[in-house]
């Protein structure tokens, strides 16, 4: 889309301007767009060009009818302009992709390839680097999934929710909707009839993955909204971890991302979800930037499963997020960390449910929120207690650092008990850098952007600890990157 | 209950108006102002999504009746008092030197009774500051307006019969002050609503204790006391507040208290909520002087099926204020308890301190609390911390108690006091001590 490439001022001017988007640029590639504007008929043809089968069409069609009836939610603390539904691509495919799926890596588009040597994913390095394998979603259709053989030797299955619609019927039809229903929430609901495609992750009985799963999205096509949805179920026993990164080509309108992601983990299972979120941002007036209203829930169905979210969120212009854990086995484990950064005028209202349901049931949060610039940022969380859940542990943290007067820090915990046996903390701190610390790093040398970089990583140190290895370098590298200019 | 539509509620209020006494036009706009806001809230209302108070629009309330006010008098020294009964003055007010206790009717209210704006329209409860400091401290985000949008405070402005105002002056130490509204009676067998209005005015440098107590038995379930009390405290000036409701019949009690504080004043505020009702109290206090400080506490013990909402804003205005919060609620059977307190820290207070705590205790299945202790800051230079807890009484503590001698029973009793004791230890007035020591042991020997 040579149209909206980003028009550049003087290159003194570029230099001067405080945060600049590493991953700013648009690939060239012919897209297959259904027509602009949400319907029952566009609903039909994305199934068709998935060539699903009939209870999934019906499937999206009751979430359609549901969202139709549904108002968009005004009560996070974010402020945007309305969002003309009517005048977004539900669907688009790349071409090349669809036409003939590729059989190897050397089949990829190269303009694509590039697109993801710019981003950093070593895919064609993938096979050989240990450890990661990558379904890797390049504006809605997945096409290149590495370490397949490998894992379905152990009975894995990792693949794009269409394969899995067409392979696994069985199990996508058994767990699909089983968290997050068809008419769950505005967003979701709007996923639900309308997504194009995402990850599927089925990890038998007893089997421990032997690698992180990983998946990269990418919004490009202009104007399309991206409607991932992702799908994980651990049964009996079995241990996942699941990386999730994201980053999207700098442009001027906002993109709407509505993605859903459902976990599922029966008895004695374990899953550990991270993401690292660097979306587009907006410029440092608020100009552009994605839109991103996520709903992720997973389910401690089984007794004794655990399931951790981590999530370092820096990038998009709305940030609309809850990961949450449905703790419905006995002696399920919920666990939330996060870090969520907002710069400029980035605003994200964030954080987490914990639904305890089963007894002895234990969760953590811990939320950090960086707020510099005039940027809002809101931790949003719940802690709920049935009357059944005796024994009930809940610890909540969240710390929220301010930098500049202008910043925003804002913390909404609900918490509802209704059960006697249970113990239950919430800590909260906001605070801004101290200037003793930045003093006493500024006479060690350090400049005030490296002080203030430091402090901050040492403020998100305990989530960023959760963060699988290398998604822990990436993220404090983004961190940096983010603050950039936003000290001073 | 017998039920009416809501344009029908609206004009059963509106006549309720006193007619032809001062500002009775504004009043009655109070009262269209607050129908057009959409009348009583509701749970869908955020601010009310554990118990709604849409059911009262149906209710045909009328006004309560003084009755026989016979009132006992309040045991312990006291300085000055005044006494309403079914929201109008009961008996002469008595006042200390360099203090002004009165009692008045709606028709002879003090003229300082309401904020004004600059246009000259009255505000209910709305500090004057705010109309000049709005455009200050708006900024995206910030609807400070919105803060005080309470919609009961403007049934409480329109339909006030009467009241009780309090001015110490410069300089002045009161002494203890108690302000006394009885419940009165039910005017011809339909459910009674009562809304006192209470006004105190501390000037600079002054120091008083004001004692304000709730009381009397509602005749049904149906029953309603919204009661508000606006305080001003002038610069350097210390305020020590109680309020103390103990009605019961299980109606509604809906009170406000908002303070406004000067430069360098202080205010220490404990609400008790021991009355068997559904109640709800929210503190307000504004910080529109640098250096003032005000530390909010309350505590409800319920038994039964009562409930207790302690919600709280405290709006750090002006730079260098601190605020504490501290609510505990100790719950037995199916009692219910919400706290919903927040901390708004407007753009450029810079300095400010705030924290909040929130502590329950549920002694059994059925117990019920909800928490949400909110921040909301718009200045970095700031300290702001909450912390909430909900549990039972702690093992260990419990076995350290057996394991010295004492009984299951007293231990549990001792746990209990020592946990509520935290609240009640500061205040003086020893008939509230009592009170708090019978609401507690109501709830004796329910701890597993």
């Amino acid at each position: 889309m040579p149209e909206t490439q980003r028009t550049l001022g003087s290159a003194e001017v570029e230099q001067l301007v405080a945060r600049d988007y590493a991953y700013g640029f648009v690939t060239d590639i012919e897209t297959e767009k259904a027509p602009k504007g949400l319907s029952e008929d566009v609903i039909r043809l994305i199934s068709a060009k998935k060539e699903e089968p009939e209870w999934m069409l019906e499937w999206r069609l009751r979430a359609y009818a549901a969202w139709q009836e549904m108002k968009e939610p005004v009560w996070a603390k974010v402020s945007y302009e309305p969002i003309a539904y009517d005048d977004i691509y539900y669907y688009a495919a790349p071409k090349s992709a669809v036409e003939d799926g590729p059989k190897s890596l050397d089949d990829i588009d190269p303009e694509l390839r590039r697109t993801y040597e710019k981003l950093g994913i070593p895919l064609v390095e993938q096979q050989r680097l240990a450890g990661v394998a990558v379904d890797a979603v390049f504006d809605s259709v997945s096409v290149a999934t590495t370490f397949k053989e490998k894992l379905s030797e152990m009975g894995v299955i990792f693949c794009s929710f269409s394969e899995a619609v067409k392979e696994h019927p069985e199990l996508v039809r058994k767990y699909l909707g089983s968290v997050v229903p068809h008419s769950d929430n505005f967003f979701a609901c709007l996923n639900s009839a309308v997504f194009s495609d995402g990850s599927f992750v089925y990890v038998p009985k007893g089997v421990r993955c032997p690698m992180e799963l990983s998946t990269y999205f990418r919004i490009n096509a202009s104007e399309t909204g991206q409607f991932e949805r992702t799908l994980i179920v651990a049964d009996e026993g079995s241990y996942v971890s699941y990386l999730e990164g994201c980053t999207a080509p700098m442009r001027d309108e906002n993109q709407l991302h509505a993605a859903v992601v459902e976990l599922v983990a029966l008895e004695g299972a374990r899953i550990k979800y991270s993401t690292v979120q660097n979306w587009y941002p907006g410029d440092e007036n608020g100009v552009g930037g994605i839109y991103n209203f996520v709903t992720k829930r997973g389910k401690c169905a089984g007794d004794r499963s655990h399931i951790s979210w981590t999530q370092v969120e820096t990038g998009s212009a709305i940030t609309w997020k809850y990961p949450s854990c449905i703790l419905l086995g006995d002696h399920s484990i919920g666990e939330f960390h996060s870090i969520a950064l907002t710069a400029n005028r980035q605003q994200a209202d964030t954080g987490t449910k914990m639904i305890h349901i089963g007894r002895n049931t234990r969760s953590t949060i811990i939320s950090k929120g960086i707020s510099a610039g005039h940027g809002q940022n809101t931790y949003r969380g719940q802690v709920r207690v049935l009357p059944g859940a005796s024994g009930a542990r809940n610890f909540s943290q969240c710390d929220s650092l301010l930098i500049g007067a202008h910043a925003g820090a804002h913390t909404v915990p609900y918490i509802d008990v209704a059960n006697p046996d249970t113990q239950l903390e919430h800590e909260a701190s906001t605070s801004r850098i101290g200037e003793d610390q930045l003093f006493y790093c500024r006479q060690r040398g350090l400049d005030p952007e490296e002080a203030v970089s430091l402090i901050v990583n040492g403020f998100a140190r305990d989530v960023l600890s959760e963060l699988p290895m290398e998604f822990a370098v990436e993220a404090q590298k983004l961190l940096d990157v983010s603050l950039e200019g936003a000290v001073g | 209950m017998t039920a009416c539509a809501p344009a029908d509620a609206r004009a059963r209020m509106l006549a309720l108006v006193p007619a032809g006494a001062s500002a009775s036009e504004e009043r009655r706009r109070f009262v269209t102002g607050f129908f057009r806001r959409g009348g009583f809230p509701t749970r869908k209302d955020e601010d009310w999504r554990f118990s709604g108070f849409g059911a009262l629009g149906r209710i045909r309330f009328q006004l309560v009746d003084a009755g026989s006010g016979v009132v006992e008098p309040w045991p312990g020294e006291t300085a000055g008092e005044a006494v309403l009964v079914g929201g109008v003055p009961a008996e002469p007010a008595l006042s200390p030197p360099g203090v002004r206790v009165e009692s008045f009717r709606a028709d002879a209210a003090p003229e300082d009774l309401f904020d004004r704006d600059p246009d000259g329209t009255l505000r209910p409860a709305l500090p004057v500051f705010l109309a000049d400091a709005r455009d200050r401290l708006h900024r995206p985000g910030l609807d400070l307006a919105a803060c005080f949008r309470h919609p009961l405070e403007m049934l409480n402005a329109g339909l006030f019969t009467g009241g009780a105002a309090v001015r110490v002056a410069a300089g002045v130490d009161s002494g203890p002050v108690l302000l006394r509204s009885v419940r009165g009676e039910d005017a011809g067998g339909a459910p009674g609503m009562l809304h006192p209005r209470f006004l105190v005015t501390l000037e600079p440098r002054s120091r008083a204790t004001v004692i304000e107590i709730h009381e009397g038995r509602h005749a049904s379930r149906q029953g309603w006391t919204n009661p508000s009390t606006v305080v001003r405290i002038g610069s350097g000036a210390r305020l020590d507040y109680l309020r103390l409701s103990t009605e019961t019949g299980g109606g509604s009690h809906t009170g406000r208290t908002t303070f406004h504080l000067d430069r360098d004043a202080r205010v220490k505020s404990t609400v008790l909520s021991l009355g068997r009702m559904r109640h709800r109290h929210d503190a307000t206090a504004v910080f529109r002087g640098e250096g003032s400080s005000a530390s909010l506490n309350g505590l409800f013990v319920g038994a039964g099926r009562e409930r207790a909402e302690h919600h709280t804003l405290v709006v750090h205005a002006a730079r260098h204020a601190t605020s504490r919060q501290l609510y505990k609620a100790v719950l037995a059977d199916e009692a219910r308890t919400v706290f919903d307190g927040q901390v708004v820290v407007a753009p450029g207070a810079a300095g400010s301190d705030a924290s909040q705590s929130n502590r329950n205790l549920l002694l059994s299945d059925g117990a019920r609390a909800h928490t949400q202790p909110r921040l909301e800051i718009h200045a970095d230079d700031v300290k702001c911390a909450h912390g909430a807890a909900i549990g039972r009484l702690d093992e260990d503590a419990l076995f350290y108690l057996r394991s010295r001698g004492l009984g299951a029973l007293d231990s549990r009793d001792l746990l209990v006091e020592g946990f509520a004791g935290e609240i009640v230890e500061g205040v003086a007035d020893e008939r509230a001590r009592t009170l708090t020591a019978a609401s507690l042991a109501r709830v004796r020997g329910r701890g597993r």
